[in-house]
């Protein structure tokens, strides 16, 4: 017999399941591409080196966790700031109020306006004891207690400092140095030390460090309590006296003015700071996003387009195997 | 007498054609069997004192073509060596998790850092912290099971390894089995056809392990060596020893006498490397997973869990703690010395002071892990530090993978990329072989069975068989007109 060249059954069977695995893991791959619009195989995706898709992705992450820092700060900055509005508008009240009423030694003047001091000083320490989803903002570290008691705390350890006291340098030295000394009114603050700086950006930190015993805030107190002091009885009678102790925390308080202006454009630039850096790390999310979509999306037109070429292919191929299979001679001689 | 000479000689036609068909039909039937050669008759004028009387049937000879056959099984062995690696490797990079999942290493980076970063918004918030930690717990969990997965790989290809092992030995001694039955039958002149398609399948199974050559010796015996030139069998069969253990852990390895290695008739035979005989199989490729790949992947996980741990206890960022005291991340519980950096991975746990699950408080996370009662609620210091030091570029303190300043999240994304690179190289060079196999291995499907090319013989065939048998008939004929005379 002749030696033919012929193709093995076995060959063709091989070849076409071949060909249609491969067609078909093909189609499954632009399937998923299709539906979930990402890479199926992320490290081909990306040629094998991470290291862009995971600083994007880690950047996010960062930029998610400055978004509630932001928010947050934001919030207990602008409690801080209408606490420090409440503060400043009390005192500027009062000083006007002073050296409006105490030109002409007039005890009835005199006594609506000790009285009207006793009622602004309370509103005063009850601004700096704001507590903000149950933080004292103004107690630093130890957030969990107000910086200060009550007004009639403070008047009464007050008191007890000025009992001795007879002329009004008398007075003045002893309020001046009970709010200086550190058994007065450091002793009364229960407040701990300055918060630390919040991270908002990266590398960036916003201060929310003012506490109770910012001068500014001591100095604008030791004023108000003064004339509070007055209408609980602080040298009774005495007209003159009590009419220049009203005057000089009235021109005390006018003083500190400037220092408290000082005190909330601190705080009035952290919240400009923030602000800033809320806008930045929204546009910087979504620029991370978009670069983010850009590695790892795959595109829905190329996918689709191919998947329908696929689809071609694979019923061509269906079509060559039906009719091979059916091209056999033992069709033919039967 | 030549009357009766042309009725022998029909008679010879008809025994041959028979013959021919009875192989075709076998042909046929095995169209589709794997391993099954095509079978020919070859015939021959049958000479008889000098005068020819029919034909004879010589005998039936396999269609194979050997030199292509030894292509393909050499073909056949780098395809497995090629699939197991990439399919290791392919684990190893699901193990590491690429960024998109939540479970993946870098993820649990990023939300570590996150985590440590809000709360240093409000420390005061119990919420916060616990978030911190269990964001923290999680990683360290996440290291010990990827630590735990990749040991698993390792000692399921132990397991694979013992298995093949014995397979190739079984494989061994049936080929010798074989060869003596084809020594003993062909000596009796029965067909063997059958007996060398057997043989030559168990010898293809071989070659799946390692890459074998096979060597023809007389009396349709054959011997069998490795391309590296171990010898496998060659009358007597050599036989491999190897012994599996129950459980991995990563301090173990064939150095270190924890693994076992492969014997050759009793004597040590290398693995890898040049001096190493058996390589180029699904052998070779499985031994390189459980000594090569799967230490280097620990490795990296290991040195990934040695910058965490020295990360978080370098000295001054908790004041609290005394120099020598375990960090947020300890080595089962204890400080970390850089002695016993293999394994890490698999032991780095969270620090049980901060972790309430193993009764510690989350407040120590604030206020510092040495911290007896809780300190200022408001303190976010240490968590401001403990966010910085997470992110801050830092030298490499392990020496298995290049040494730069990195922060955490980049020395993850550098791990992965190192191990997506292999992969991804793995996959072409595994893409190659197997293209080159199924080639080859087509090529060698095109020389088998072809219904339609039996089918056209046996049209040949049945001519010839009407044929031979009219000659009969007309002999009869003839003989009878003789008869009746």
């Amino acid at each position: 017999m002749v030696a033919r060249v012929g193709t093995g059954d076995a060959s063709m069977t091989a070849i076409l399941s071949r060909q249609s695995n491969a067609l078909r893991a093909e189609m499954q791959r632009r399937t998923t591409e299709v539906t979930t619009g990402l890479q199926t195989d992320m490290a081909k995706a990306v040629g094998g080196d991470f290291s862009a898709l995971a600083a994007i992705d880690h950047s996010l992450a960062r930029v998610r966790g400055y978004a509630a820092n932001t928010a947050e700060a934001g919030l207990f900055t602008d409690v801080m700031q209408n606490a420090l509005e409440v503060v400043s508008s009390s005192a500027t009240d009062l000083a006007s109020n002073a050296l409006r009423s105490v030109g002409m030694e007039n005890v009835i003047n005199l006594d609506a306006l000790t009285l009207e001091a006793g009622r602004l000083f309370s509103t005063a320490v009850a601004a700096i004891n704001t507590r903000f989803s149950e933080r004292a903002v103004f107690s630093g570290v130890n957030a969990d207690t107000p910086p200060l008691p009550d007004a009639e705390t403070i008047l009464t350890a007050l008191e007890a400092a000025t009992a001795a006291a007879i002329t009004v340098e008398d007075v003045q030295t002893a309020i001046a140095d009970w709010f200086a000394d550190p058994a007065g009114y450091e002793a009364v603050y229960a407040g701990g030390a300055a918060r630390a700086d919040v991270p908002v950006g990266p590398g960036e930190m916003a201060d929310i460090s003012v506490t109770a015993l910012d001068p500014a805030l001591r100095d604008t107190l030791k004023e108000m309590a003064t004339m509070a002091l007055l209408g609980r009885g602080l040298m009774a009678g005495q007209t003159q006296a009590r009419t220049q102790l009203a005057k000089d925390a009235g021109e005390g308080l006018m003083t500190s003015g400037e220092a408290r202006a000082q005190l909330m454009a601190r705080v009035g630039t952290t919240q400009a700071q923030i602000a800033t850096a809320i806008t930045r790390n929204t546009a910087e999310e979504s620029a991370l996003s978009m670069a983010r979509a850009g590695l790892v999306s795959a595109d829905p037109y190329e996918a689709a387009a191919r998947l329908e070429e696929l689809q071609t292919q694979l019923e061509a191929l269906y079509l060559i195997t039906a009719r091979v299979s059916r091209l056999s001679l033992t069709e033919f001689i039967r | 007498m030549s009357i009766s000479s042309a009725l022998n000689s029909a008679l010879t036609g008809l025994t041959a054609t028979s013959r021919q068909a009875e192989i075709i039909s076998s042909n046929v039937a095995n169209a589709s069997t794997p391993g099954y050669a095509r079978r020919e008759v070859s015939l021959g004028a049958h000479v008889l004192g000098g005068t020819g009387q029919g034909v004879s049937v010589r005998g039936v000879t396999r269609q194979i073509d050997q030199f292509l056959i030894n292509d393909r099984r050499v073909a056949q062995a780098s395809a497995g060596d090629r699939d197991v690696r990439a399919s290791f490797l392919k684990r190893l990079e699901e193990i590491f998790g690429n960024p998109e999942d939540q479970a993946s290493l870098s993820a649990r980076v990023a939300a570590l850092d996150q985590t440590l970063l809000e709360a240093a918004s409000r420390p005061e918030s119990g919420a916060r912290l616990a978030s911190a930690v269990d964001a923290a717990r999680l990683l360290a969990d996440s290291l010990n099971r990827a630590s735990d997965a990749v040991q698993e790989e390792r000692s399921r290809t132990d397991g694979q390894i013992a298995s093949a092992v014995g397979d190739l030995n079984n494989a061994l001694r049936q080929v010798r089995e074989l060869n003596s039955q084809i020594r003993s039958f062909s000596g009796t002149g029965r067909d063997v056809a059958a007996l060398f398609d057997q043989r030559q399948q168990i010898v293809d199974g071989i070659s799946a392990l390692v890459p074998v050559r096979e060597v023809e010796r007389e009396h349709g015996q054959i011997a069998l060596m490795t391309t590296g030139g171990a010898v496998l069998l060659d009358g007597v069969e050599s036989v491999f020893e190897f012994t599996p253990v129950h459980t991995v852990v990563p301090e173990m390895t064939q150095a270190s006498g924890g693994l076992s290695g492969l014997t050759l008739n009793g004597r040590h035979m290398a693995t890898a490397g040049e001096t190493s005989l058996v390589l180029g199989g699904e052998l070779a490729g499985m031994f390189a997973v459980r000594d090569e790949l799967a230490v280097a992947g620990q490795a990296k996980l290991d040195a990934l869990a040695r910058d965490l741990v020295e990360r978080f206890s370098d000295a001054g960022l908790d004041p609290t703690l005394a120099l020598g005291d375990p960090g947020l991340f300890t080595d089962a519980g204890g400080a970390f010395s850089a002695a016993d950096e293999v394994g890490l991975s698999a032991r780095i746990s969270l620090n049980a002071l901060v972790d309430p699950t193993a009764g510690g408080e989350t407040f120590r996370l604030r206020d510092g892990l040495g911290a007896a009662v809780a300190g200022p609620s408001g303190n976010a210091a240490l968590l401001v530090a403990l966010s910085d030091a997470l992110t801050a570029a830092r030298p490499l303190g392990s020496t298995n993978f290049p040494a730069a300043s990195r922060s955490l999240h980049g020395l993850t994304a550098d791990l992965l990329s190192s191990v997506a690179t292999d992969r991804l190289n793995a996959d072409t060079e595994d893409a190659f072989t197997a293209a080159r196999y199924a080639a080859l291995d087509e090529l060698e499907k095109a020389g088998g069975v072809d219904t339609d090319q039996e089918l056209q013989t046996l049209l040949v065939i049945e001519k010839s068989y009407a044929a031979n048998a009219k000659v009969i008939q007309t002999v009869d004929e003839m003989i009878s007109t003789l008869l009746g005379l």
